[in-house]
């Protein structure tokens, strides 16, 4: 082999090029020559462009179901909207309830005319049957704060950190903690531990403390005590649940903490072939709050393990059988957080067939609320949905990031078809499940402020 | 900032992580940039935008980034590197006959010493470095900042505050010795 010195350098690696790191050296760019790189390099990746760029690690998993919850939009064409009902002793407007979803402006989601879900089988729908009572809990988040405490996020790392090194026969990470003011007020620790280049974070909030283990997704598993964090997707829910006893003990006695219920929820989407795209178990109190029998998401503490089977990169492994990519995350909240989602007010159901009335009529609600919109994507007729189920849409405050007032709404489905890898397609809409009152001055005023849309005229 | 807090910041706050890094590297991804384009005819634009091609895929693929393998000052170096050689591949193709298979990767420098050997090609690199890093300083950092930043005699000369005729010397009697090593005999 003749290669000259100048090849040998082309083809290193990164860490065949270590030893040189010291010498590697070079001048400051001239302000202007990095100004034109950075801008550049903003327009490319779409930085510095969002309103809200920052991303939490733990979204990362969620923004699938954020979309699910938050991205609604409507199906419902009509050029002239009908009278509405009048609900006048109604306690919300229908403005009230629709900035319960302003959260897709600061996110920059598009809106949609309806929520697409894909599922292979109706169960991963996660319907519960329709309560029966005549009133509706409307809570609110009254975000509670306790002032940072650097020992008391040492202990908390302290309490988890040398276990886990047992757990993964490694040395306990020395750790740094960092005081971060970037968009919210936090304490912090980056580190990496083990043979297996584990990810490690933690964060303390004002509101909760967290941890966070995870690895690469191209293969290496998280091994704890021996045991594989690893989930077979064609099991049913329960025989995951019973799969994952000895994972659960482990996972208990790393937190030190001890949950009575799980849950599991599986998303798919349009194109994978490969099953589920994320699974989602979360380990969890439910009646530590009402709300985490309604929501889809546990809001008291809880461990959660998230196995992603998306292909992003060339070397992610992606299965259609056993699922190695995961992270856990641990959730312990330092305020009390059942009090902090409080029940605020009854509301009168709204019967199902006025709910029904107002979707046949376009009153539908998601991200945003106009009609003309509306109108400009497919149509999809929801007369003879397939089904319906209740859910709690919470409104989210930016500056604290947290959510705000819980608004309990029926979920329409109707089936429109099948995608590309099979799985059943359905249209997803949301109506108000409590009365409301101004529908008919709220609607109007959205066709007014869409006049220059797309679609820019309404007869 | 090192490695560890750049990328938290990068994980945490992309942009405030992303600006830290341009601050931090954008001189030394130039620089490595320039040593590959700047010929006749590549513009001072094609190197800023293969700059920011750099940055922006070790953004859109953070993920891949691995620190236990290397520094983040390494793996922006040999991104930039085969950045610019993908861009010089396809600035020669455009400008002349040839294919992108047969554009140059690596053009010929005259004085380069051709290292002839039996070794598999990663153990001969990792033979060579040590042999490179072995020569100490000055001479090390002349032959990366010349066969790895294409840097002239006299730009060597500049910053490491020596003569151009020393840094000729210098530069002559490593190879010499690398050819001692490597350049005459198989291994």
């Amino acid at each position: 082999m003749k290669k000259t010195l100048n090849e040998l350098f082309d083809q290193a690696a990164p860490e065949e090029l270590e030893p040189f790191a010291d010498a590697l050296g070079a001048p400051d760019l001239p302000p202007e020559t990095l100004s034109a790189v950075k801008e550049k390099v903003y327009a490319k990746t779409g930085l510095k462009t969002n309103k809200k760029s920052r991303k939490k690690t733990w979204y990362r998993v969620g923004a699938l179901a954020a979309c699910f919850a938050l991205i609604i939009g409507a199906v419902i064409l009509v050029p002239l909207l009908r009278r509405a009902p009048v609900w006048e002793d109604a306690h919300y407007t229908a403005a009230d309830i629709a900035s319960l979803f302003d959260a897709i402006k600061y996110d920059g989601v598009s809106t949609n005319a309806y929520t697409k879900i894909y599922v292979p089988d109706t169960q991963y729908l996660y319907l519960d049957p329709l309560p029966e009572d005549d009133y509706f809990s409307i809570y609110q988040y009254k975000n509670p704060k306790k002032a940072l405490n650097k020992e008391e996020f040492k202990a908390f790392l302290d309490g988890i950190l040398p276990k886990l090194a047992s757990a993964v026969d490694a040395e306990i990470p020395s750790y740094e903690i960092e005081e971060n003011d970037t968009y919210e007020k936090r304490l912090e620790i980056y580190e990496y531990m083990g043979p297996y280049t584990y990810t490690i974070m933690a964060d303390q909030n004002e509101r909760y403390s967290w941890f966070h283990v995870s690895t690469r997704y191209d293969g290496r598993k998280i091994v704890l005590s021996g045991e594989p964090m690893q989930v077979d997707q064609r099991l049913s829910d329960d025989e995951i649940i019973d799969s994952l006893q000895p994972i659960k003990s482990i996972l208990f006695e790393l937190f030190g903490v001890s949950f009575p219920d799980v849950k599991i929820l599986r998303s798919f989407g349009s194109h994978s072939k490969h099953g589920a795209e994320w699974i989602e178990i979360y380990f969890y109190d439910e009646n530590a709050h009402p709300l985490n029998r309604t929501m889809e998401r546990p809001v008291t503490d809880y461990i959660a393990i998230y196995f992603d089977n998306m292909k992003n990169y060339d070397d992610d492994i992606v299965s259609d059988s056993v699922l190695t990519a995961a992270s856990i995350n641990y959730y312990q909240y330092r305020v009390d957080i059942a009090s902090a989602y409080s029940l605020i007010a009854n509301a009168k159901k709204l019967p199902l067939e006025d709910a029904e009335t107002l979707l046949y009529n376009g009153y539908v609600f998601g991200g945003h609320s106009c009609p003309l919109c509306m109108a400009a994507q497919d149509k999809v007729d929801f007369e003879g949905y397939d089904f319906v189920g209740l859910e709690y849409v919470f409104g989210y405050d930016s500056e604290e990031d947290q959510p705000t007032t819980g608004i309990p709404f029926y979920a329409f489905y109707k089936n429109i078809g099948n995608a590309y890898n099979g799985n059943a397609v359905y249209a997803k809409t949301y109506v108000p499940a409590i009365e409301v009152k101004g529908l008919d001055a709220y609607f109007q005023s959205q066709t007014k402020n869409h006049r220059t849309g797309s679609v820019n005229t309404i007869e | 900032m090192e490695d560890s807090k750049l990328l938290r910041l990068l994980k945490k706050d992309p942009n405030a992580g992303m600006e830290q890094l341009m601050d931090q590297y954008a001189g030394l991804v130039y620089a490595v940039v320039k040593g590959r384009l700047a010929d006749s005819y590549h513009v001072s634009t094609d190197i800023e935008d293969c700059v920011a091609d750099v940055f922006s895929q070790f953004y859109a693929h953070l993920a891949d980034y691995d620190p236990n393998r290397s520094s983040i000052k390494t793996y922006l170096c040999v991104m930039a590197r085969n950045q610019a050689v993908t861009v010089a591949k396809w600035r020669s193709r455009e400008q002349g006959t040839v294919s992108l298979d047969e554009a140059p990767f690596s053009p010929q420098l005259a004085d380069d010493v051709l290292i002839d050997s039996a070794l598999a090609e990663e153990e001969l690199r990792r033979e060579v470095f040590d042999a490179v890093k072995s020569l100490g300083e000055p001479d090390a950092s002349i032959l990366l900042r010349k066969y790895y930043f294409g840097e002239s005699s006299k730009e060597i000369a500049d910053a490491l505050g020596l003569t151009v005729s020393n840094v000729d010397t210098r530069t002559h009697r490593a190879l010499h010795q690398l050819k001692s090593m490597f350049g005459e005999k198989s291994i």
